[in-house]
């Protein structure tokens, strides 16, 4: 038992912080999964994106690969990979190859194999599983890397190890989840339905602030300490003006914004007058 | 030549001589031969099969899904995928998969003859369904015509065929189809005639090709970048299920023909995973909304050669940062295309069309689906919050820039329409100058001609096509004016809804600090 150092403990790598998944990537799995080939279980592909300095990984685009499967091995299709990774190169050579993705729930037995083949394209590739089979009531989707465990200078296997998955909605949130979220949507807002309904939002929350507000004061809600201090900071957070100064902010806005009006909606008149005018010019 | 030489059993493939030999009987026979689908012709009808390439397109992949023997593989599939989607016509039956073999079996011939003459390679049409389905439809209308024509020997009703004992006299049918003159053109006929297409009414846009579209265009904003669009044409819907982007082109031969690669390498690999291999339009990315360009009408017009129906669409990055989704789609209007095809883009064509700038791009309703798949996911990745980043962003309270930009722009078109009005100006001075000038010279020559009748001399003709004033002054082209004007006119609804947004925010921001 003298030989026991501390080199023979299992060793594990250092794990990288962070995988940041644009929506797009989940919206193009679930694409190549509803359009899988018939007898395929899963799909596989690359994910695309870059290293930002902090360590996290940013995921921002991906593509499918054509694979087989079979009991314990994994045919992909290399040189797809390869065509493809140039193309998506060509358009934007910002995305790198930084890992990859399959759908189903964690790892199986054939994701080392493939792994390996992506340690080789990328140094740390990461691994993203997408659930699209609900197995577990809910849509999982995880982020792996792999850890090699060696004992002594013997690599022994490689660990996959779960890493923190941040979903980044902004993109998403942009276009309007109402949108996204659905089925069918008959008919995109136009600038004055989103803000009708942005209005509509609005009052319906501040009529929950007030309802909060006066449930407190009344006594039938106890009072929370946080959300007292978020009231008043929003409150505090308009800038403070004398009435005159904001009053002519306000009209000198509204003065502006009349003149563009009145301005477009004369050019607009000018327009179809010099229309008839161009097209009914006739010489005499 | 008898079919009954052929001696096929059912589930038996004409042998390959045999193909060929209906195959030229085909062209030597029938009326069909003017459409010089002729393999071995001269290079000189290689113009006209370039334009037939989208009839073999469909070809290329309906082979492709026959490994095994030219034999329509999924057959069964493809039956239930129409009973389920065309319920209000007759469905498909063994024998019409049989014709459909035979019929495979020697167009493949044909394609594989074009392209090995000609190298026409490229996919522009691949609703192979679709083509089937048609075809199926073709068959049925040919054999209620047979019924109908008197004397004719068959009394067995074709569309009950099995696969069975039906099958010399399918092969009789399909004979008589390809030699028989009278036969055929009907069977041309029917085709000329089914092609009128359904106006386009709704675009129907995937999810994902949004987030696509939005990605790419983001990124590189503010340079202005395009990118395909695949999907289906069913009905008077346009599917639009997916898209890549096109890389920013630079003025050079070399990556030209590289793009050209490109895209052919993209929608190859797009296809091997089941995408829909179907050109349906284009997307590109504007400021502002300055779109309305020559070069876009020219691009459409393009596309159109190509595609029945097409489609642009047009995304505005930086309108997204007042918190609206700036998707449009556009098409040309049909008088439109005509006219500008034939090139008679003349006040004079205009007034007779009724045309005016309004009638040049037509924007079509765009409706939005997502797979269930997606929509389970994001709804639960999503809890419904009741604040999202776009309303932030409708609520910024600076819409001053972006109406300063939208300001120097109209004022630019204004200057360009103004330039373009000189020239209109000028033109008609000028033809009015033209035709004074005509006149006095009609005068003279009437004066002189009065005073030779006087003295008994041969009068001079009225007109001389060789003096320079009888030469018609070029209309200037009004095409570039009809776009400022659609430009400009763009740019005061811009105004007018921005504007419209932050009155919004401004009695917002009042009532809250009345408050």
């Amino acid at each position: 038992m003298a030989v026991v150092s501390e080199r023979t403990v299992l060793q594990f790598g250092p794990s990288s912080a962070t995988a940041k998944v644009n929506p797009l990537v989940i919206f193009n799995i679930c694409d190549c999964f509803v359009r899988r080939p018939d007898q395929a279980e899963r799909v596989i592909g690359t994910l695309l994106g870059s290293v930002l300095p902090d360590g996290t990984v940013d995921i921002r685009n991906s593509y499918v690969v054509p694979h087989n499967e079979f009991s314990d091995q994994v045919a992909l299709d290399i040189e797809y990979h390869h065509t493809m990774l140039k193309s998506h190169l060509k358009v934007n050579p910002q995305e790198a190859i930084v890992g990859w993705f399959s759908t189903g729930l964690g790892v199986t037995g054939g994701s080392a194999l493939i792994h390996e083949f992506y340690s080789r394209e990328v140094s740390n590739p990461v691994h993203l599983t997408v659930d699209t089979s609900f197995g577990s009531g809910e849509g999982t989707i995880k982020a792996y890397v792999s850890v090699n465990l060696s004992l002594g200078d013997r690599p022994l296997a490689a660990q996959f190890q779960e890493i923190p998955v941040d979903l980044r909605m902004i993109e998403a949130e942009r276009v309007g989840f109402d949108i996204i979220k659905t089925t069918a949507v008959d008919k995109l807002p136009s600038d004055m339905e989103g803000m009708e309904m942005l209005m509509e939002r609005l009052e319906s929350l501040i009529n929950d602030v007030y309802k909060y507000v006066d449930d407190v004061v009344e006594g039938r809600v106890a009072p929370d300490n946080c959300i007292g201090i978020l009231i008043s900071e929003s409150v505090a957070s308009l800038p403070k003006l004398s009435p005159p100064v904001f009053d002519k902010l306000i009209n000198d806005n509204l003065q502006d914004q009349l003149l563009l009006v009145y301005l477009s909606s004369i050019t607009r008149t000018q327009l179809s007058l010099a229309e008839k005018l161009n097209t009914a010019a006739q010489l005499p | 030549m008898n079919p009954k030489d052929l001696n096929l059993n059912p589930g038996d493939y004409l042998p390959d001589e045999e193909i060929n030999r209906l195959f030229s009987d085909f062209l030597e026979e029938g009326p069909t031969s003017t459409t010089g689908a002729r393999p071995s012709s001269t290079p000189k009808s290689s113009k006209k099969r370039k334009k037939k390439s989208i009839v073999w397109d469909c070809f290329d992949l309906l082979m492709k899904t026959m490994p095994n023997g030219h034999q329509v593989e999924h057959a069964c599939k493809i039956t239930s995928f129409y009973n389920l989607n065309y319920t209000e016509r007759r469905l498909f039956s063994k024998g019409d998969w049989y014709v459909a073999n035979v019929f495979v079996k020697i167009l493949t011939v044909f394609y594989e003859a074009i392209v090995e003459l000609f190298g026409i390679y490229y996919l522009t049409y691949s609703l192979v369904l679709h083509k089937l389905y048609d075809m199926a439809d073709l068959l049925r209308q040919y054999r209620e015509q047979a019924w109908a024509r008197p004397g004719t020997p068959r009394n067995m009703p074709h569309a009950q065929i099995g696969y069975g004992e039906g099958e010399a006299e399918l092969i009789d049918d399909e004979h008589e189809l390809i030699s028989g003159g009278a036969m055929a053109r009907s069977f041309l006929q029917a085709v000329a005639t089914e092609e009128v297409a359904t106006p386009l009414r709704v675009v129907q846009i995937e999810g994902l090709v949004i987030l696509k579209i939005i990605k790419h265009c983001k990124e590189f904003s503010p340079a202005l970048v395009t990118g395909q669009l695949l999907g289906l044409d069913v009905g008077s819907v346009l599917e639009v299920t997916n898209c890549f982007p096109f890389p920013i082109q630079e003025e050079d031969e070399e990556i030209e023909a590289d793009g050209a690669n490109y895209q052919l390498e993209m929608m190859r690999c797009l296809r091997e995973v089941n995408v829909d291999n179907n050109t349906v339009g284009w997307y590109q990315s504007t400021m502002l909304g300055c779109f309305q360009t020559v070069e876009l009408i020219e691009t459409f017009m393009n596309y159109q050669e190509n595609i029945r129906r097409c489609v642009c669409i047009i995304y505005d990055p930086s309108r997204s940062t007042q918190g609206a989704l700036a998707l449009k789609a556009l098409k040309l209007s049909d008088s439109f295309m005509d006219l500008y095809r034939n090139n008679n883009f003349t006040g004079e064509k205009l007034r007779e069309k009724n045309l005016s700038w309004v009638d040049i791009f037509e924007e079509i309703p765009i409706k939005v689906s997502n797979s269930a798949l997606i929509s389970a996911f994001m709804t639960e990745l999503e809890p419904d919050t009741p604040v999202t980043q776009g309303d932030y962003d409708r609520l910024q309270l600076s819409s001053n820039p972006f109406l300063e930009r939208n300001m120097e722009f109209l004022i630019e078109c204004m200057d360009d329409l103004s330039m373009e009005q000189q020239k209109f100006q000028f033109y008609y001075r000028s033809q009015s100058r033209q035709q004074a000038q005509q006149q006095a010279w009609l005068q003279k020559r009437r004066d002189e001609n009065k005073a030779r009748k006087a003295s008994g001399e041969e009068p001079l003709p009225e007109e001389d096509p060789a003096n320079p004033i009888f030469k018609p002054i070029p209309e200037p082209p009004r095409l570039e004016s009809f776009l400022i004007t659609n430009r400009i006119a763009n740019y005061c609804n811009q105004i007018n809804g921005v504007t419209g947004q932050s009155f919004n925010r401004l009695y917002l921001t009042k009532a809250l600090h009345d408050n």
